[in-house]
């Protein structure tokens, strides 16, 4: 039976950027090294920070239509 | 940072991070109480239980959370502006931290006045009535920054930023020209 506490990516949380065997998957690939040029803003950011700036307006929106009885 | 004490900062960090998410919740109950109750000592009570909610159990834990979440970044190879994940985890709490404060010191006003006398004064009864509604907003607009906040976290999605990027090709520049310096010398 496996053992539930050990982890499958050992240390993950210690910022490794090493890719030896093991290596967690969220690090830069060799490929990536290879190129020296920076590959931009990933997709998910661009997604994440218009869906980021939507809430908090969301949120101010909502603030601002008197709907925080104790502000 | 030692390991020993970068694990105790993360337990530290996971405890405060999951204990306001869990105070969070616990607070949409109370508010669920304050929205469907018409009486009024109920809701003053109400809000001096958010009130205590608030400065006992959220800020504090709202404040360990980034403060260690801050120390851990700064202390690994992560980085506070190096990775994508973590400076928008960090944007986000700052920016939920910021709410929270400004919200809690609203709560605390109408539960100092509350508490200052038995008789409320027209404004401030007018807020104590409106109360309700607002908190919801507020608490359902928190609770979605602080689990899109934990899916990063858990995830941990790639994407260095530009400088995150810079750093690593200085590193790798420095290994390698350790390293041929290294095969130098044992060639020599």
């Amino acid at each position: 039976m496996a053992d539930i506490h050990s982890d499958p990516e050992p240390d993950r949380n210690d910022g490794s950027l090493d890719r030896g065997p093991g290596a967690p998957s969220w690090v830069a690939t060799d490929e990536d090294r290879e190129k020296d040029v920076y590959p931009g803003m990933p997709a998910w950011v661009k997604v994440s920070g218009v869906l980021a700036v939507l809430w908090f307006t969301l949120y101010a929106l909502a603030q601002g239509g008197g709907m925080f009885g104790h502000m | 940072m030692p390991q020993p004490i970068r694990k105790f900062t993360l337990a530290l960090h996971l405890g405060s991070s999951v204990g306001w998410i869990g105070a969070a919740f616990a607070y949409l109950a109370v508010v669920a109480v304050l929205m469907s109750s018409r009486d009024l000592t109920m809701r003053r009570d109400t809000i001096g239980l958010m009130n205590s909610i608030d400065w006992f159990v959220m800020m504090p834990m709202a404040y360990t959370a980034l403060l260690t979440g801050v120390v851990i970044a700064l202390a690994t190879p992560w980085g506070l502006f190096r990775h994508w994940w973590v400076l928008l985890s960090l944007l986000l709490t700052v920016g939920a931290v910021l709410i929270l404060t400004e919200y809690s010191l609203g709560i605390r006003s109408l539960a100092a006045a509350i508490a200052a006398g038995p008789t409320l004064d027209q404004q401030e009864l007018a807020k104590l009535n409106r109360a309700g509604s607002g908190d919801l907003v507020h608490n359902v607009f928190g609770l979605g920054v602080l689990l899109a906040i934990t899916v990063l976290n858990v995830y941990k999605p790639r994407g260095l930023t530009r400088y995150g990027w810079n750093k690593q090709r200085d590193l790798r520049r420095k290994a390698m020209q350790q390293r041929s310096r290294t095969a130098a010398e044992s060639r020599a």
